[in-house]
């Protein structure tokens, strides 16, 4: 990968990596380090990271490290919990489905929303995001089916109230 | 909630029989009648007017009203929302997406159901985007490893070659006499007696003599090939001590002797006319070593450390490929086995010794 490549990497693909990282940990100062790292990690392999494969790269190595970042932060055990929605979310007001699904999306496994992200965000195919997260096809797909269960029964019951 | 009195104990009864009083109540309800003999009278009275239940009114069609989903092939009500994932996942095939289509016009019901897994979809909020792109820009090289090993090298084995050129050039004097006094040396059978000037060749260790014009051409530089040669002579090639050669009055000493050794010879006394070709054939042969080297799947692997006496290991063994010459690069240890000094040796000559300061 040239200089040339890896700035148009950085234009390319830092709002892609830091979108998903902020969804997924909610905490912008962490989020911005996350993405900095990642593209450091980059650099410094500079000469074997290909230009084609920068984008998984970064993604990959941006997960990763917001993985260990949730497992060191014991504030973040939080956004790892229910199944099920929450009976008095919509006490909050919401002006639109995105708001809504932003919400539901928070309450997913960070498995389920880290895959579904991939895919509706970056248009990753099942072995591509397997490859960032390290899971095979198989795991990939039941994840994505079982957020977008849920995603559907959270906004299913958030029309009905409203 | 009052305490139970005169006044209020209606209430508590009506409660009670309407099943609406907790069991604590209920205690402190009895409690008060045990108190009141006359109330608990009036209380057994009042349970005696109550109208006995009916029987609940049962709706006979139930069945009737029940709505069942229509299945279409293998798509029933059990699997259509995994279909409908898939459907949105364009995990489907046209086949699968016709069957399923159908599904939902058999079963208007549910295409609510398929709109809500529409709408969990996700797009991204152009709206957050990275703020500090610019810090993350570089402006330096990027340096391959790779291409440094390679440099590296071919400024080494170049490097040897300054060094030790000069020498080989040195060793080759026009003076023929001088120059068969060091190496061995084709001789031509004439038919003229040998003249005391050529018998200096009788100093020869060894000396090769054979027909006229031998096909064999002798590299005459390289170490290996002329030990090669003595060790399994041509056929036609004759090997003569330097003893017997100096009674010999049949052989004469060729003036012209490089003529057999063209192109080939590095050191012969004719070669000043033909360095250009020779750089020409070192550099031909640097550059393929070079390709070869990028050309390897990762030969850094197969050399661990990046120190400079790696360096300097590649360049000799680079310049022995070039050259035929078997320079070595060795370290000398102490008898704790720390390495005191790295010696550059040709064969049992050390051409160069470096002491290494275990402090640094």
């Amino acid at each position: 990968m040239t200089v040339e490549e890896y700035n148009k990497s950085i234009d390319q693909c830092a709002d892609g990596v830091f979108r998903f990282i902020l969804k997924n940990i909610r905490d912008e100062d962490k989020a911005r380090d996350i993405v900095q790292d990642a593209f450091e990690k980059m650099w410094r392999r500079a000469g074997h990271v290909e230009y084609q494969k920068a984008k998984s790269y970064l993604f990959t190595t941006a997960y990763h490290t917001m993985i260990d970042f949730i497992r060191q932060d014991s504030h973040m055990v939080g956004l790892e919990i229910e199944d099920t929605p929450d009976p008095d979310f919509h006490e909050n007001s919401y002006s639109d489905l995105g708001e809504i699904l932003n919400e539901a999306l928070g309450k997913l496994p960070e498995i389920q929303r880290s895959v579904v992200m991939l895919r509706d965000y970056e248009g990753y195919s099942y072995r591509e995001i397997g490859d960032i997260t390290r899971l095979n096809e198989s795991q990939v797909k039941v994840y994505i089916y079982r957020a977008r269960m849920f995603l559907k029964n959270y906004i299913g019951k958030l029309e009905n109230v409203l | 909630m009052n305490k139970i009195d005169r006044d209020n104990y209606g209430m508590f009864i009506i409660d009670y029989q309407e099943g609406n009083l907790s069991p604590a109540l209920t205690e402190e309800l009895f409690a008060f009648l045990e108190n009141n003999p006359r109330l608990k009278e009036e209380f057994i009275g009042f349970e005696d007017l109550r109208m006995p239940l009916e029987a609940p009114p049962v709706f006979y069609h139930k069945n009737k009203l029940k709505k069942e989903l229509l299945p279409v092939k293998d798509i029933d009500g059990g699997n259509f929302e995994n279909r409908t994932i898939a459907f949105f996942e364009n995990d489907l095939s046209q086949d699968e997406q016709r069957d399923l289509n159908e599904f939902y016009k058999l079963n208007p019901s549910l295409k609510k159901i398929r709109d809500l897994y529409q709408k969990t979809r996700l797009t991204p909020d152009a709206s957050v985007q990275y703020p500090e792109k610019d810090q993350l820009r570089k402006s330096a090289f990027i340096i391959y490893r790779k291409w440094i090993y390679a440099a590296a090298s071919v400024a080494a084995v170049i490097l040897l070659l300054m060094v030790f050129w000069p020498f080989q050039w040195d060793s080759t004097s026009n003076d023929p006499l001088r120059y068969v006094s060091e190496d061995p040396l084709r001789i031509q059978a004439l038919s003229h007696s040998i003249s005391p000037e050529e018998l200096t060749v009788a100093s020869l260790p060894v000396v090769i003599s054979g027909p006229v014009q031998s096909s064999v051409p002798v590299h005459r530089t390289s170490i290996s090939k002329m030990k090669a040669i003595q060790k399994t002579p041509e056929p036609g090639i004759q090997y003569k001590s330097a003893a017997s050669l100096k009674n010999s009055n049949h052989l004469k000493l060729l003036k012209h002797y490089s003529k057999p050794f063209q192109g080939e010879d590095l050191a012969s006394p004719e070669q000043d006319n033909r360095r250009g070709p020779v750089i020409k054939k070192i550099f031909s042969s640097l550059f393929k070593g070079v390709k070869s080297y990028l050309m390897s799947k990762d030969p850094i692997q197969e050399k661990s450390g990046t120190g400079f006496w790696n360096f300097a290991d590649l360049g000799v063994k680079g310049y022995n490929a070039l050259t035929d010459k078997e320079v070595d690069l060795k370290p000398a240890t102490d008898e704790d086995g720390r390495v005191t000094a790295w010696k550059l040796s040709d064969q049992d000559h050390v051409l160069l010794s470096v002491p290494v300061n275990p402090d640094k």
